[in-house]
């Protein structure tokens, strides 16, 4: 019966990775091909750069997401003291490290063309956004230096909930601070020089790509928790071992 | 073109680095899960 659910469960989760990667490719064509080419923009490297951003911003959002999860795990772990929370809480920061890796990187090769620069940091949302990578990799790190699974999952918790307070705040400083970075969600404020109008299919084609991607972080969070999940079940069987012998 | 060539690049070579690290850690658990339990079942 066990082995019926395992393999139903299975099955699930390969149906669904199939459709996302479908869907995947359907937004990269979108992004690539059918959403329409911003001409308002002044040369043809800047109107080919501007299809980056459909994938930025949505690496961006996991990102926001996946740190979100783990603060909110870091949160349940400390109350309920279940392994299971400490678990999602480390899958979901390696994706957001990787998304938001992503999102730092396609952003850089964006801004080459548009700003005739790869990095700035006058720039308050480029250099939150690189505290933010910090923050989730120093996170990992320090998951790595502790032994003690206990002593672990309670530290990393901790750091889980106080770091995430540097995610609002990167969202929210294009609105706050005077930045040249685009306010893509909301309106931007007076003082923000970079906000920016798209059109009708522009808007379809980003909120489908957000919508992808944000399936593509279940698929990894499950599949990257499957993992973790073995890992904690081999740590066990080596104390068990150890404590037999 | 090279822009968007390499923004699009730089994505997919993350997301499926992350995807293959996964799948080797996940080989290596079961390896070593597999190798412990055998061992200490004989």
């Amino acid at each position: 019966m066990t082995a019926h659910k395992r393999s139903g469960r299975e099955t699930f989760w390969m149906v669904f990775t199939g459709i996302t990667g479908v869907l995947i490719l359907i937004g990269v064509y979108m992004s690539l091909i059918w959403a329409p080419t911003a001409l308002n923009l002044p040369t043809v490297n800047e109107q080919l750069a501007q299809r980056v951003f459909y994938f930025h911003v949505s690496a961006g959002w996991v990102g926001y997401v996946a740190f979100g999860v783990t603060a909110v795990a870091s949160v349940l772990y400390l109350i309920k003291r279940s392994r299971r929370f400490d678990n999602l809480a480390v899958s979901s920061a390696e994706i957001g490290v990787v998304f938001t890796a992503a999102n730092l990187v396609s952003g850089s090769i964006w801004a080459r063309p548009t700003w005739n620069t790869w990095w700035t940091w006058d720039d308050p949302r480029l250099t939150l956004a690189a505290i933010v990578l910090m923050v989730y990799i120093a996170y990992l790190m320090l998951r790595n230096a502790i032994d003690d699974p206990e002593r672990k999952a309670r530290l990393a918790s901790i750091y889980g909930i106080v770091g995430f307070i540097s995610v609002p705040l990167s969202f929210v400083s294009v609105r706050i601070w005077r930045t040249i970075h685009p306010a893509v969600i909301g309106t931007a404020s007076a003082s923000s020089q970079g906000g920016f109008d798209m059109s009708g299919n522009m808007v379809i084609t980003l909120l489908f790509s957000i919508f992808t991607f944000s399936l593509l972080y279940f698929v990894l969070l499950h599949y990257r928790l499957c993992l973790e999940d073995q890992r904690v079940e081999l740590e066990e069987y080596k104390m068990a071992v150890m404590a037999d012998s | 073109m090279v822009y968007i060539a390499a923004g699009m690049l730089v994505f997919w070579i993350a997301t499926f680095a992350f995807i293959f690290s996964i799948s080797r850690r996940q080989r290596t658990v079961e390896e070593e899960l597999s190798v412990l339990k055998e061992s200490t079942e004989s």
